[in-house]
């Protein structure tokens, strides 16, 4: 057996001494991806509290569900327009970096 | 024909209905024959897969890190059409009402961002450190070999579990395609054999190879399944009006047949549950490991939210929906989708029906037993127990693992035959408990490993004081009193919530993790993202 707790015998620093841009705290555009995806279950909630609650068919179809159908497509839609930007600019950045560090 | 002889006399299952029995004795041939072109297609890829096999572990465990985005797309959403997906999940719906699936698909709905912005980090860090398994990154950013073994444990609770549930499902379908000739226990215990072999031959690219074949199977086949549907109840809206008049308003609206699932749980249970059982499980961590390129994530979480979408709500809500009219009183819920398909569609249809789900079983049962080897062998054996073991003898450590898994999984699957999900829900709750650690780790730098190490623990003792009962270990409602209807409510989301407050509470009074390591982990991944 060779368990080992490293972490028991290493120096750990302040929490201070954690540069500030690390922080969880999402950055502009990570903001704007936070408030989109919270902001739509909040209101889908609602929807759900104050709709989904009713035994309503509409055409044919059970209101609760279209409610779930629009979520999954509003979530989808923030996928497209939120998240597949973030990922390009983060790879062109990632590339030139690399580019860069080759001249 | 001499085997239809010994097919005839099958009306004695007490599960499957007289006349059912008889016509599937009746056409046995046509069941024999799709089960063998099922079977050359599963040795064909098999072999295709062993062929590209290197034998290498980190072929063995990661694929080499070489997936593209579709197979591995296709690979994640076939453990979402599981034996629980297909046999537990439509059975669920028709017990517990529109409600389930609502919940389990704003859980998909919520892990998708989710998915993308851990997996992308996950992702970046396991090529940076060559990381294989979720122990190896939890283990090294808290320095902590216990750690690891809470990711073993979590692995090994809910691979079992799930492998338990597949085996399950696969004995059902067994028992029903032969309409009553294998027995239930015979079924799952043959189940268990193939998915032994199986894993062991070719490792997670055959794993993810027969995974997209089957995926996309199931897909088909639920589609059609939804035409004919349609098509015998003479138009969508009549699936709906068709259910009994004294459940139909409790079926299609919140809170459900059983008055459990407000607003509120729904949306609260459905995100644990799913990140439990899906984001969190270790054969999707795996898999995040798996492919590429980091920008494939995207179109990775966007095509497998698209087409869980399609298959639950249009296969198997639909399933359950009709299942209402067709069958108001069943014996075991989880037969629903098996019987339904012989009611419903024409015969040679409902035979592929339940060898696509034959199908989904073998390829969700593939990946649980080969992720919890992996991590069994990796963060146990490998890291703790002993760190002379060359690749060779890791594979061979994992292939006695497997063999351990499979028939643990046999003997708990004889002894507890009970409902497939809720053993499913209870086995998400230990990986759930690990995604706080895994926030600490690539997201938030603040996170101590004292507050890794207590919190998890915390929440999922919690849990247990709940759910004892709820697969039978008990026979009273465990040593909490339950004040929900639906028993595996409380133990999951409030194990779950002391775990995030005791997670952030214990980080903010204790260190965090050594300078150095930050700077490999969220220095690295500042610079990178």
């Amino acid at each position: 057996m060779h368990w080992d707790e490293k972490w028991r015998h290493e120096e750990r620093p302040d929490p201070e001494d954690i540069p500030d841009e690390y922080s969880i705290r999402p950055t502009k555009n990570g903001r704007i991806i936070v408030t989109y995806f919270v902001s739509l279950f909040g209101v889908f909630y609602l929807l759900f509290r104050f709709f989904g609650t009713e035994p309503i068919l509409l055409g044919g179809i059970p209101l609760l569900i279209l409610l779930n159908i629009g979520l999954v497509a509003l979530t989808l839609l923030g996928v497209y327009l939120l998240l597949w930007p973030q990922e390009t600019k983060a790879m062109e950045t990632a590339e030139g970096s690399a580019t860069g560090a080759g001249d | 024909m001499a085997s239809l002889s010994w097919a005839v006399p099958l009306s004695g299952s007490p599960l499957i209905p007289p006349e059912l029995a008889d016509l599937i004795a009746s056409n046995f041939w046509i069941a024999g024959v799709i089960l063998i072109l099922y079977t050359i297609v599963f040795i064909g890829l098999s072999q295709i897969a062993r062929q590209a096999y290197t034998g290498e572990v980190t072929d063995y465990l990661v694929a080499s890190r070489s997936l593209g985005w579709f197979v591995t797309s296709i690979t994640i959403l076939a453990t979402g059409f599981s034996g629980v997906g297909m046999a537990g999940f439509p059975g669920n719906t028709y017990l517990l009402g529109s409600a389930f699936m609502v919940a389990v698909l704003i859980g998909f709905a919520a892990t998708a961002p989710t998915m993308w912005w851990l997996g992308r980090r996950i992702w970046t860090l396991g090529k940076r450190h060559n990381f294989e398994t979720p122990g190896d990154l939890l283990g090294q950013y808290y320095g902590s070999d216990l750690m690891r073994v809470y990711t073993v444990i979590a692995s090994v609770t809910f691979n079992i579990a799930y492998v338990v549930a597949q085996l399950l499902a696969g004995g059902i379908l067994i028992h029903v395609l032969t309409g009553g000739v294998i027995s239930f226990q015979l079924g799952l215990v043959i189940m268990g054999l193939i998915i032994f072999l199986h894993v062991t031959l070719t490792g997670v690219r055959g794993i993810a190879y027969l995974d997209t074949f089957n995926g996309l199977l199931v897909l088909l086949i639920l589609m059609a399944f939804l035409g004919l549907i349609v098509s015998q109840a003479g138009g969508l809206s009549n699936v709906f009006t068709a259910i009994p008049g004294e459940v139909h308003d409790q079926y299609i609206s919140l809170p459900g047949m059983v008055g459990a699932f407000t607003p509120e749980i729904v949306l609260i249970f459905g995100i644990i549950f799913t990140f439990g059982t899906w984001l969190m499980s270790p054969a999707v961590w795996i898999r995040l490991y798996s492919f590429e390129k980091r920008e494939d994530i995207v179109k990775i979480v966007s095509t497998v939210l698209v087409l869980l979408t399609i298959g639950f709500l249009g296969g198997i809500y639909m399933i359950a929906s009709w299942g209402m009219s067709q069958y108001p009183e069943i014996g075991n819920p989880d037969y629903i989708s098996s019987l339904l398909a012989f009611d419903t569609l024409p015969f040679v249809l409902a035979v592929l029906f339940l060898t696509a789900i034959l199908a989904a079983v073998i390829s969700t049962g593939d990946s649980y037993i080969h992720a919890l080897s992996a991590t069994v062998t990796r963060d146990f054996v490998r890291a703790v127990v002993t760190d002379d073991l060359d690749d060779r003898r890791e594979l061979q450590i994992n292939y006695v693992v497997i063999t351990f898994a499979t028939v643990t999984g046999i003997t708990v699957a004889l002894l507890y035959p009970g409902l497939i999900t809720p053993l499913a829900i209870f086995a998400g709750g230990f990986t759930v408990m690990l995604l706080p650690p895994l926030i600490g780790a690539v997201a938030w730098p603040r996170a101590s490993t004292e507050a890794a190490l207590i919190a998890p623990a915390a929440g999922t003792m919690l849990m247990l004081l709940y759910q004892p009962h709820v697969i039978g270990l008990v026979a009273d409602p465990g040593l909490i009193p339950n004040p929900f209807p639906v028993p595996q409510v409380p133990g999951l989301v409030t194990g779950f919530a002391l775990n995030v407050v005791l997670f952030v509470f214990v980080s903010f009074v204790t260190k965090p993790v050594s300078i150095d390591r930050i700077e490999e982990f969220h220095g690295y991944l500042h610079r990178e993202l």
